[in-house]
Formats: C-alpha cells, sequence, structure tokens
C-alpha cells in the first residue's frame, strides 16, 4: 500500500491547497460559482481517496464539509465569515489528518468532533436521518446512470447494431467500498468486455475511471451479442464487483438527451442535509458520482520521480563535465604541438561538439530539477488571511512571477524564511487601519511577493506599503542592546544601522506578538539564505515601506564561474555576482584612509587584495605590471577583488569541503579541475 | 578506545616515533596527490586533495603531533581516515607499513606522565623492543579537542 500512500498524500495535499485557495476568494466573491464548483470538486476527490484509502475520520470529516459546500453551490447556504473560519478550521483539521498520514502511516485517533458539530450547524437540524438509506441508494443509481443520456447519432448507431441482432445494454457496475483499487477492476472488467462488446457510452470517462476519479459505481451504454444472464455472468466475474444494474435499452422508445434535460437533472439531484456521524459511511458511498460538474479533464503528460534518482543523475552528469574538462585539459596540450594538421583540427571540432552536449545535458537535468516557486508560496495568502484577522489589520497579499523556477533543493529551503518575512511584513511592517487612514494611506495595507529571474540568479522582493524602518530606533535600541558604541551609533551609516536587523536576537518591535518578534528572525533567514549560496537585503523608507531583496542562485550543484589564479592557486568565482574584470595600471588605485579604492566610471569602488586577505606573501610586480581585479556587485554595494590573473569561464561543480577543517566563510565550497587539482571556490558575497 | 579480542592496527612513521591507527578506522591509503592549500584554516590542515572525485581535507601528522615540517618524500602516504560522522579526511604520514596485529595483554591504556596531546591518544604498545602510540582517530580529527589537550 506505500506507493498509493505516497500518491494519496501528494494527491491529498494538491486538494487541499485547491480548497484553501478557493474559500479565500469564496471569502472575496461568495458568489463566485466556478469556485464553488471547484471547491466542491477538490472536497469530493479527497472524500473519495481518504475513504479508498479506509481513513474513515478523514473521510468522514470531508464528507460533512463537502456536505456544506453542496448547499451553497445549491444556494441553499450564504458563504459569511462564520462559514469561512470554520472552513478554514476544517482544512486546518484535515491537514493535520495529512500530516500524520505522512508521518505515521495512520489518521490517528482525533475525530474533530466540535469541527463536525460546527459544520452540520451550517446545514441546519438533521431531519432524515436513518431514513435516507435507501432511498438515496436508488436515486444515485438513476443518477450516474441518468449521466449516461444518448445523443441522436448514438441511438442511431445503437438501432444499427440492434439490426445486427446485438442487443443495447445499460450497465451499471457497482464496486465493492471496501476495494482499494477501483480503477483495477474497472479495467478487468473493461477487458473481459473486450472482444465480445461496444462500450458506446461511460459514464465518468474512462481517464477518470483510470484515475480513481469516481465513486464506487459507474454506468456503462454497450452493445453485445450475449445475453443479458452471460453479460451478468461475466461483470459479476470480476472480484470485488458487488452489484451490476443490467437493463436492456428499449431503442424505439429512447428519449434524446438535451440540454434541459440535463440541467433539469443536476437540479433534482437530491441531498441530505444534515446526515449524522453515524450515518455518514453509508451516504459517501451512495453521494451521486454523477452530481460533479463535468470540468474538463486536464491530461498531464507527466512522470512522478523520486528527487533521489534525479540526484544520481546529477551527479552522473558532474563526473561527465569533470571527465569532460579533463580531456580537454589534456588535449590542448596534444592540439598546441600540431596545432594545422587535419587530426588536430578534426579534434578541435569534435571537443566542442561534446562541450556542447554535456552543456546540454547539464541543463536539461537542471531544468528537470527546476520547481515553480509557486509551490512555495502558493500556501501565503491563506496566511496572509489567517494573520489579518489576528492583528485586526486589513491585509491583501499581492503575488508575482510565481512561475519563477528554481532547483528543487532551493524551493525546499526558501519556505520557511519568506514565511518569516512575509509575517515581519505583516505584523511590524504595515500599521493599524486607523493609523494608516491618519496618515493619508488606503486602510488596506499591501504586501507584494516579487519573483524573477535574472542570469544566473532568482531575485525574490517581499515587500510592503507599511511604516518602513525607523532607523533611528534601530540606532537606539542597539546602542541599548550594547551592540554598538556610542561613537559607532553616531558614525554608522543607515545602511550599516539597517544591516543590524539581521544580527542574532535583534527585534525593534515594542509588542512581542506570538506571530514574529521573538528575537529569532531576520538572522535566522540570512543565516539561511546564505546557506543556499545567496544573500538578503533591505531597502526601506521610512512611512513608506519596506522592501526585502532575497538573491537565490539558480542552481547549486553545477554553476558557471569566473577562474582566477591566486599565488599559484586557481580559484573559482561564482559569476552570480561578477559584474565585470577590470585590468588597470597600478598607479589608478588610490587610499582614503590607508584603504585601497578604484576610480572607475563615475564610481569609488573599495579594493580586496585577495593576496593579504589570505595572508599569502605580496605579489612581485615590476611597475608596468597591471592589476587584474573583478568587480563584484552585490545591491548597490561593489568591490573590486585584485587577483593575480584570470583564466576564463567555466562550468564547474560545486563540491562540499570538509567541515571539520572549519573553512572560512569566503571560501564556500570547492571544484575539480580539468587537470584534476582542486580549486576553491571563492564566495564574493563573504567580502562584501 | 574500546579493546578487542586482537587489535589490528595501521601503523605509521612520524618523525622517529612509530604511531598506530585502528584498521576499521581507515578508508584507503593512497599517494600523495597534488595538494590545493586552503587559506585561513588551522596550519595543521595542509589542503584538500582529489580523491577519486570527492575532495578531502589532509592533515599532516607532523604538525598534529608538533614535530619539525619535513619534505614530502617517496615513502610518504596519505592515510584517508573516516570520522565518526562518516567524514573523510586524509592524513599525511611520513611512511606506512603493515597491518599490525596485538595480543590485548601488549596494549595499556596508562601513560608515562610526561605524554604531551594526551587526548589523541588512547593508549600504547610495547611489540618487541617497539613502543607504538595507539592514536584516538576522533581526537586528532576534531579540531575543537585539539585545545583541551594542551593541558
Amino acid at each position: 500500500m506505500g506507493q498509493y500512500l505516497d500518491v494519496f498524500i501528494d494527491e491529498a495535499r494538491e486538494h487541499i491547497q485547491t480548497l484553501n485557495d478557493s474559500v479565500l476568494i469564496l471569502e472575496q466573491t461568495p458568489d463566485h460559482s466556478d469556485t464553488i464548483n471547484e471547491i466542491f470538486r477538490a472536497a469530493h476527490s479527497l472524500k473519495g481517496i481518504s475513504g479508498s484509502m479506509g481513513f474513515t475520520r478523514l473521510q468522514r470529516l470531508t464528507h460533512d464539509m463537502e456536505s456544506v459546500f453542496s448547499e451553497v453551490r445549491d444556494n441553499r447556504l450564504k458563504v459569511d465569515p462564520d462559514l469561512v473560519d470554520v472552513l478554514f478550521q476544517c482544512l486546518d483539521a484535515i491537514e493535520g489528518y495529512i500530516e500524520k498520514i505522512t508521518e505515521t502511516q495512520s489518521e490517528g485517533e482525533e475525530d474533530h468532533e466540535d469541527i463536525i458539530e460546527k459544520l452540520n450547524g451550517f446545514l441546519g437540524t438533521p431531519s432524515d436521518s436513518g431514513a435516507g438509506k435507501n432511498p438515496v441508494q436508488s436515486n444515485s443509481l438513476q443518477n450516474t446512470a441518468s449521466m449516461l443520456k444518448l445523443e441522436e447519432i448514438e441511438l442511431e448507431a445503437l438501432k444499427e447494431a440492434e439490426e445486427d441482432g446485438m442487443t443495447p445494454y445499460s450497465v451499471t457496475v457497482h464496486i465493492d467500498p471496501t476495494c482499494l483499487l477501483k480503477s483495477v477492476r474497472a479495467f478487468m472488467l473493461f477487458k473481459a468486455l473486450e472482444g465480445k462488446s461496444e462500450i458506446i457510452k461511460i459514464y465518468p470517462s474512462v481517464e477518470d475511471i483510470e484515475d480513481e476519479k469516481f465513486e464506487f459505481e459507474f454506468s456503462m451504454i454497450l452493445i453485445c451479442e450475449l445475453t443479458e444472464e452471460e453479460l451478468t455472468k461475466t461483470v459479476l466475474g470480476i472480484s470485488e464487483i458487488e452489484k451490476a444494474d443490467i437493463e436492456k435499452i428499449d431503442t424505439a422508445n429512447y428519449q434524446v438527451k438535451s440540454e434541459k434535460n440535463e440541467t433539469k437533472q443536476e437540479n433534482e439531484q437530491p441531498e441530505q442535509p444534515g446526515s449524522t456521524p453515524a450515518e455518514q459511511e453509508k451516504k459517501s458511498e451512495n453521494k451521486p458520482a454523477g452530481s460533479r460538474p463535468k470540468g474538463k479533464t486536464v491530461v498531464n503528460h507527466s512522470v512522478r520521480v523520486d528527487i533521489e534518482k534525479l540526484d544520481d543523475l546529477m551527479n552522473l552528469v558532474s563526473e561527465l563535465i569533470i571527465a569532460k574538462n579533463a580531456i580537454i585539459a589534456t588535449g590542448e596540450d596534444i592540439y598546441a604541438e600540431s596545432r594545422n594538421s587535419a587530426k588536430a583540427r578534426l579534434y578541435k571540432q569534435q571537443m566542442e561538439y561534446v562541450e556542447r552536449i554535456t552543456s546540454s545535458i547539464h541543463e536539461s537535468v537542471m531544468r528537470v530539477r527546476m520547481v515553480p516557486i509557486e509551490s512555495v508560496l502558493n500556501r501565503f495568502p491563506r496566511m496572509i488571511r489567517d494573520i489579518s484577522k489576528k492583528l485586526d489589520k486589513e491585509i491583501q497579499l499581492i503575488i508575482t512571477g510565481e512561475d519563477t523556477e528554481l532547483d528543487r533543493t532551493v524551493i525546499d529551503e526558501i519556505g520557511d524564511p519568506l514565511m518569516h518575512m512575509l509575517r515581519n511584513a505583516a505584523d511590524h511592517g504595515l500599521e493599524m487601519p486607523d493609523e494608516r487612514e491618519k496618515n493619508g494611506k488606503p486602510r488596506l495595507g499591501t504586501i507584494w511577493i516579487e519573483a524573477s529571474q535574472q542570469g544566473e540568479n532568482v531575485i525574490i522582493r517581499v515587500r510592503d506599503d507599511g511604516a518602513g524602518i525607523n532607523v533611528e530606533k534601530v540606532r537606539k535600541k542597539a546602542l541599548e542592546k550594547g551592540q554598538i558604541t556610542q561613537e559607532e551609533a553616531s558614525f554608522m551609516s543607515d545602511e550599516d544601522v539597517i544591516q543590524l536587523l539581521f544580527k542574532p536576537s535583534f527585534s525593534t518591535a515594542e509588542k512581542v506578538s506570538d506571530l514574529s518578534g521573538r528575537g529569532v528572525g531576520l538572522d535566522v533567514v540570512k543565516s539561511k539564505i546564505e546557506g543556499l549560496g545567496g544573500d538578503v537585503m533591505v531597502e526601506t523608507e521610512y512611512g513608506a515601506g519596506s522592501t526585502f531583496i532575497i538573491r537565490l542562485p539558480l542552481t547549486l550543484a553545477i554553476i558557471k564561474a569566473l577562474m582566477v589564479h591566486i599565488n599559484e592557486e586557481v580559484y573559482a568565482i561564482p559569476l552570480g555576482l561578477v559584474s565585470i574584470v577590470e585590468v588597470v595600471p597600478q598607479s589608478d588605485v588610490q587610499y582614503i584612509q590607508d584603504r585601497p579604492f578604484i576610480h572607475l566610471r563615475d564610481e569609488v569602488i573599495p579594493l580586496i587584495y585577495m593576496r593579504e586577505y589570505f595572508h599569502l606573501p605580496e605579489a612581485v610586480l615590476s611597475e608596468d605590471d597591471s592589476l587584474v581585479i573583478v568587480i563584484v556587485r552585490k545591491g548597490t554595494k561593489s568591490l573590486g577583488i585584485v587577483v593575480d590573473g584570470y583564466i576564463g569561464q567555466q562550468e564547474v561543480v560545486v563540491k562540499p569541503i570538509g567541515s571539520c577543517m572549519n573553512p572560512p566563510k569566503v571560501i564556500s565550497g570547492s571544484t575539480i579541475l580539468g587537470n584534476g587539482d582542486v580549486a576553491l571556490i571563492l564566495d564574493a558575497n563573504a567580502l562584501i | 578506545m574500546e579493546i578487542r579480542d586482537e587489535l589490528r592496527l595501521i601503523t605509521m612513521n612520524v618523525g622517529r616515533e612509530i604511531y598506530g591507527i585502528d584498521i576499521f578506522c581507515v578508508d584507503s591509503i593512497i599517494k600523495p596527490v597534488k595538494i590545493t592549500p586552503v587559506p585561513l584554516v588551522d596550519d595543521c590542515f595542509l589542503g584538500v586533495i582529489n580523491m577519486r572525485g570527492t575532495v578531502i581535507p589532509v592533515i599532516s601528522m607532523r604538525r598534529k603531533l608538533e614535530f619539525e615540517d619535513c619534505e614530502i618524500g617517496e615513502e610518504a602516504r596519505i592515510l584517508v581516515l573516516r570520522t565518526e560522522d562518516g567524514e573523510l579526511v586524509g592524513a599525511l604520514a611520513d611512511s606506512v607499513h603493515d597491518v599490525l596485529l596485538v595480543e590485548p595483554e601488549k596494549y595499556s591504556e596508562e601513560l608515562p606522565e610526561s605524554i604531551r596531546n594526551r587526548a589523541f591518544i588512547s593508549g600504547v604498545i610495547r611489540e618487541d623492543d617497539q613502543l607504538v602510540t595507539v592514536l584516538n582517530v576522533n581526537a586528532v580529527l576534531n579540531t575543537l579537542e585539539r585545545a583541551e589537550s594542551g593541558i
């Protein structure tokens, strides 16, 4: 059952997400009929799959939720804030079940009676409990079968077949509710009927049946040469098929499907308001599958692949790139000896070809590992809604660029930091509505999440139109906490003061709420993002809002890097931050307070001599030797890294570097060069 | 170190002394390859090497045990050790000998008073007329414990 469990969990999560999103929309526009249908579909499927996996508590809760949605859909129940609250509670409870199932494979003992009671409260008093059993049975039968109305042309086909000595039948198959693999049973039935009969029409569709998107029954209209008895025997010959209603179709008196007919069917669909929990098991299996609005089935041509397999593939690609670099390195020597021979030229051509292919393979594998950031962002609207209720603030969240893609490993890690920043924005950034009004702002505060790809990086901006950061307050606080001295406080630039926010245990909120502001926060965010090879910055305007800018590398495993020499060793500087390489005469370096700077295109850029930074012997330079400076940029800050020479760009495979060595932050990893030597990766980010 | 029925040690020369390392801690023994120095790390780390596609740090046993540096000779070998966390670390020794089978009665955990770097050492073996110092690999590799050993 394990593999089905995984599929179940994935699917259930998807449904929960859909429900969360839809209920949010419903809260804003209570009569949005598309949304109501969407919700109903999701709730219905969720119930279906939980039932088929035998999670009865979960099934019961989703069932009652579905009943509520059904009432809403039929305009018998109005969506009001109370209902939305209960629905969200319900969704949380369902999520709780799923968490529990993920951890323990069992749904646990929690019944959530209170929520079920509240849900049933919306359905009115249970009036006809117990009595509904049999009538529902027949009703539902009528319903799946009734979804199968023949069109004129199909009826003609039936009539023709009849003339050829075949018999048309309407067959409704009931599968044992304890059956775990409904679709397999259905498939076996199709197989058994194959050759003996022809299925004219089926409801739900074959795709839906294969995807288990049906309750425990489905209906078909088929023509075959078999007698009714033989057909019954064939159908019931499949195990776990409980019952089959087989009926000959009277083609002469058949009423052809019309639009009007169908709508009538939908409206007449029986509903059992206020079912009691005891009754629900029975009811859920009888719930007509036909009540599902005919949504367009999106055929998804995708395969679920274990992330480990992708990791293996990525490792192999890495090895391939290393091997390729090695071949090129040895080849270069041979090539240099006989540059003009035909063989050498052929070699060069082939090598270039191999290089292109390996790059393409690498890119393809990388793309497979890329996931849209949407999968992280889509839980935030719900979170903001909850926070706005809790804080009594009016907040809207606007997300753009949710289709921006990031490596799976980055996606997995980025959720928590983002959540934290959003909470910060909602809690500390946005003001109370009254205060906003007083300051001439709309009562409704807005938080934006904007994701976009820029070269080798993905930029995520979390922006709010709140109060902004009070730099003086931060300065005062830092002074009080003894993190800076009086002297530092008076000399520090605003920008540097804001950086203090990222120091451990620093919270400016005057009132500690349980949302954020416990002093663990931005420092954790920062270290997490830096751990992913990215960085975070703040821009703020007091009174107008703040923007947190997160930069993340597209991938972690293979990066493009600038290869440079420092003291005979080769270092790789990830291209992410590199803006340009400058070769300048030594005399261009100027000093301010004994610190080296360079003046380039109206910009004064501080310099770091890597040899000095690494405590290596100073380079021996004659007077006309030039300096090679790698200019790196992070937000508005620039820095010139002085190296001994540069080699060029290369794709490098990032390898971890022994942590027991306690390497400095600036050395973020290593890579293996074409000649088999190790080169260190220099994280310019740590230098800025 | 837990004393098994018999102890199998890889022995190595560092300076004029012989040290032994439990064979269970040794992943492999390789000839020295090019070591890429890593700046700003503890002095006893010579740098990192490429061991069949994995980048591992290399410790100088001489520096770790507070001997004078010397040229890496023909005989020199890197012992690739596996730490408790499964991390691989190379240890550069002047030379490496055969596996030494030690009978338990020859092994003693009592160390002479004057010995330095006590934390690295789990015991001493008297084998014929030779003394073999048995190293505690995890202590050797853990730089934090190095500070405590100065007592």
